[in-house]
């Protein structure tokens, strides 16, 4: 288990779309962090692509290609 | 689809979303590079915790690093590098043309990451480093 700790978040969201978080996190606790997880993760994984996929300038892009 | 009512697409983009044809290559290329990351995030969510910190070992050995001193984004950085090697992803020039055919198929796959790298590409930016 990695070491965590709590974090507060304030987010603005529509009423109902408050009320609905609001439900979810009485019923799962953990709901929103394993969201914001998958979130994250996408983020990174992305980060990494955009830094490690290069676009040839000429030529067909062919990403396939791809620097490691 | 009756009148009045709009497809997916057009929601999430306002109603001038994405039409065949018309997608500037900088936008091209960042819902590409996205589309890959939530194929790949895929592969990585569905991993057991032993399963991820096999494949980090793996690469971090492979890459020389101290696993134990590293921090989210370089852990995520290995894990992309190898499961680049594992899950097959399309070539772009394949993947844009079915793009530029359907855009509908794609669009709700991505949460617009791109949208900030389209941004920083016009911009001169870079990627964030790790």
């Amino acid at each position: 288990m990695p070491d965590t700790r709590a974090i507060e978040l304030v987010l603005q969201l529509p009423a109902d779309m408050a009320e609905s978080v609001e439900e979810v996190t009485l019923r799962d606790p953990e709901y929103l962090g394993r969201l914001i997880r998958v979130g994250l993760a996408r983020r990174a994984v992305f980060q990494e692509l955009r830094r490690s996929i290069t676009f040839p300038t000429t030529g067909e892009p062919s990403p396939g290609e791809r620097s490691a | 689809m009756g009148p009045g009512l709009r497809n997916e697409s057009e929601d999430r983009n306002g109603g001038t979303g994405p039409r065949p044809g018309t997608q500037p290559d900088a936008e091209l290329r960042a819902k590409y590079l996205e589309y890959c990351s939530a194929r790949l995030s895929e592969v990585f969510l569905s991993l057991s915790d032993e399963h991820t910190y096999r494949i980090l070992e793996e690469a971090a050995g492979e890459a020389g690093e101290d696993l134990a001193s590293l921090g989210f984004q370089s852990k995520m950085r290995l894990v992309t590098g190898k499961l680049r090697t594992s899950v097959p992803l399309p070539e772009f020039a394949a993947w844009a043309e079915e793009y530029r055919q359907h855009p509908e198929r794609f669009e709700p796959m991505l949460l617009g990451l791109w949208k900030e790298a389209v941004k920083t590409d016009d911009a001169g930016g870079e990627a964030e480093e790790p």
